[in-house]
Parts: C-alpha cells; sequence; structure tokens
C-alpha cells in the first residue's frame, strides 16, 4: 500500500516537474539545445520534432510576424521583405552552434 | 612696327581659322529619347538602414530571437 502511494506520488513529482519544465523552455533554451533554428524567411523552424519546442515556436513566430508587419506597414514594404531581412540579421547574430537553414533549406550549425 | 602690327594680323587671322574649323567639330546632338535616371538604389537602400535599426531593437528581445 505505501509502496503504491510512494509510487503515485513520484508520478505526480515527475508530471509536475515535466508540465513545468515544458512551461519553462524559454526561446534561448531551445536555441542552446538545438531543437530550434533560424529559417532563411525570418521565421523560427523546428530543427527536433518536440512538442514544447513546436509550442514555443508558433507562438515566437505569430510574435515576430506581427512586429514584422508593424514595420512593413511604417515602411511601406511587404512583411515577406521585412522578414527576409530580419532572417539575415537574426542569422549574422547568431551565437556559436545554434541552428540556421541554409538557402538549399537544410540545417546547418553556425 | 608696322611688321609687328602684320604679325598679329597673321596670329589672330590663323586663330579665327581655327575656332573657326573648330566649330563644326563640337556639335551636341539631342537624345532622341529622354533621359532616365534611376534612384531605386538610393531609395531602397535608406530604407534598409531605416528598418535595420527597427529589426536590430527586435533582436535585442530575447522572447522573439
Amino acid at each position: 500500500m505505501t509502496t503504491r502511494i510512494m509510487a503515485l506520488l513520484l508520478a505526480f513529482c515527475m508530471a509536475l516537474t515535466l508540465s513545468f519544465n515544458a512551461y519553462a523552455l524559454t526561446l534561448q533554451q531551445a536555441k542552446n539545445q538545438g531543437l530550434v533554428g533560424e529559417k532563411t524567411n525570418g521565421y523560427l523552424g523546428l530543427v527536433v520534432n518536440n512538442n514544447d519546442a513546436k509550442t514555443l515556436m508558433t507562438e515566437v513566430n505569430s510574435k515576430r510576424k506581427l512586429h514584422y508587419q508593424k514595420i512593413a506597414k511604417k515602411n511601406k514594404l511587404s512583411t515577406e521583405d521585412v522578414a527576409l531581412r530580419a532572417a539575415k540579421k537574426a542569422m549574422a547574430a547568431a551565437d556559436k552552434d545554434h541552428f540556421y537553414q541554409t538557402p538549399q533549406g537544410k540545417w546547418a550549425q553556425k | 612696327m608696322k611688321t609687328q602690327s602684320i604679325y598679329s594680323l597673321v596670329l589672330l587671322f590663323s586663330i579665327v581659322l581655327l575656332v573657326g574649323a573648330c566649330t563644326p567639330t563640337v556639335k551636341i546632338e539631342p537624345p532622341d529619347k529622354p533621359i532616365v535616371i534611376n534612384l531605386n538604389v538610393k531609395i531602397e537602400h535608406e530604407i534598409t538602414i531605416k528598418i535595420d535599426k527597427e529589426l536590430d531593437i527586435l533582436l535585442e528581445d530575447d522572447e522573439l530571437f
């Protein structure tokens, strides 16, 4: 009986830590762990198929898009043009070992 | 005195002749097509500088880049 309770408690704790981890996955962590990388179109791409990274990627990309649209509108450019320019800058500014997409569409490490 | 004035007259005459001979070669023909100056490059460059500044601010945001 006690072992069962112990096991349940352990499982509960593990679930808690896991969900906490999922929540705490920041963009910088995801980049450091090589889960996500910079695509050539100015948005994040998934390097490793991971649910947490995917959620994060979607969130970050939608935020990026809003900012791109704002800049594009202000300067009378298309959102894609701004995004492409951002991609170049992001790749140039990327830390060592971070992933980026080559023009051929493959992932490479800086 | 007289030879001198003759010399200067000859010189003047030759200058006039020279200038006169040159005149027809300096002929400027107006182009039949309108002159088009393309300024797109400069404008594009200006926009790039402008959005670069805004993008630099974006890139500093850890939640975005």
